[in-house]
């Protein structure tokens, strides 16, 4: 190589995709070339500054992973509402009690989900099962069955008491090699089971059901199938 | 949200409304999510439909910033080294402050830029240098300003 290659090749070079021969014959070249490793030196250094300088600069995010969020969900609801017609005002508002109420409180559950688990805002959490059982003893959930809902290569990391919509849950996040689920609890007074429904909200798949006793709602990430098996588990433990 | 952070980070140095790039990115993508293909790299997706959105709709660029005269240029001594850099940057052309953000500051690989921008990849290597070389040459004086 000469010094036009090294000239040539210098962000191929900076952004580690030479090949190892080449890569070999770049550093040969500046093992025999003073002028040529000052130059890739002074480039790297430009480099580091611009990512010291950029990365060191706040970014926050809050209020645009809330509009993005409306953003996503609003389409869905004027496409509802398009499709009403009058004379189906009736069934609508019959509809909106039984979709919207758990539709909103799935919204809610993956927006904690994305804040406080994968986003990772402070939050004040029980670490151990005693307090965790504790927690669901308050909301009438045998703490048994905590650890029994972990999918397998999952485990219990942790819990708190939430509000979703206006009721207390009780927010527990199961840890495994394949990311973090979100499953929130609340006992029902009274109600008939019915089967799991899945929702997508933005970046997050949630499965929700109704046992007897227990509305359960799992949040995991879109891409995963999570959410549902757990979901399919979870009905039979509950 | 996932990646909205570098979104946005790399928004806000090439339009002056960056939010509103980067929201109609994710919604945009939302909207596109069977297109993507699983296994492939997510984030650089989202950066192609970015930029896609910031081309495609002749989105107001943020102006590079032009310096009065060397001295101006040079800033105060309260100005921090950092701020310094980030002003540089500012003043490059917009298609060099957008290699350097994607290559430098997000850590994509030449050939993932000319994927993300849709250009051959000896084009984003030209660019490359010349927004380091154009970089070095507005870094130089006020670090010689610096000194004195």
């Amino acid at each position: 190589m000469n010094c036009e290659d090294i000239s040539e090749l210098s962000p191929l070079y900076l952004s580690r995709e030479l090949d190892a021969l080449r890569r070999e014959e770049f550093h040969e070249h500046l093992a025999s070339c003073p002028a040529c490793l000052a130059e890739m030196e002074q480039l790297a250094e430009i480099d580091a500054r611009v990512r010291d300088a950029i990365l060191c600069e706040d970014v926050d995010t809050a209020s645009l992973d809330r509009r993005v969020r409306q953003s996503i969900v609003r389409p869905v609801r004027r496409w509802l509402i398009a499709t009403s017609v009058a004379a189906a005002i009736v069934i609508a508002l019959i509809g909106y009690r039984v979709w919207s109420a758990p539709d909103r409180t799935c919204i809610a559950a993956a927006d904690d989900h994305q804040r406080e688990v994968v986003a990772g805002e402070r939050r004040v959490w029980k670490l151990d099962l005693p307090a965790i059982g504790e927690l669901a003893g308050r909301q009438g959930i045998s703490s048994a069955v905590l650890v029994r809902l972990a999918p397998e290569g999952f485990r219990l990391e942790r819990g708190k008491l939430c509000h979703l919509n206006g009721r207390a849950f009780l927010h527990l996040v199961y840890s495994g090699s394949d990311g973090s689920i979100s499953v929130f609890l609340r006992q029902r007074e009274m109600g008939n089971p019915g089967g799991i429904r899945t929702v997508d909200a933005g970046f997050e798949r949630v499965a929700y059901f109704d046992t007897a006793g227990v509305s359960a709602i799992i949040v995991a990430d879109r891409n995963s199938e999570s959410a549902l098996r757990l979901a399919r588990v979870a009905a039979q433990i509950l | 949200m996932h990646h909205t952070r570098s979104l946005l980070r790399v928004a806000r140095r090439l339009t002056s409304d960056p939010e509103d790039l980067v929201q109609e990115t994710m919604l945009s993508a939302w909207r596109g999510f069977d297109q993507f293909r699983a296994g492939t790299n997510a984030r650089a997706w989202l950066f192609r439909i970015m930029m896609n959105a910031f081309h495609a709709r002749g989105r107001r660029a943020r102006p590079a910033l032009v310096p009065i005269d060397g001295h101006d240029r040079a800033g105060g001594a309260d100005i921090s080294i950092a701020a310094e850099v980030a002003q540089a940057l500012d003043e490059l052309a917009i298609e060099h402050r957008t290699v350097l953000l994607l290559g430098v500051v997000e850590g994509f690989t030449c050939q993932e830029i000319a994927e993300i921008l849709g250009v051959p990849i000896g084009t984003v290597m030209s660019r490359l240098s010349r927004a380091r070389e154009s970089l070095r040459g507005r870094l130089a004086p006020r670090c010689q300003a610096k000194e004195v």
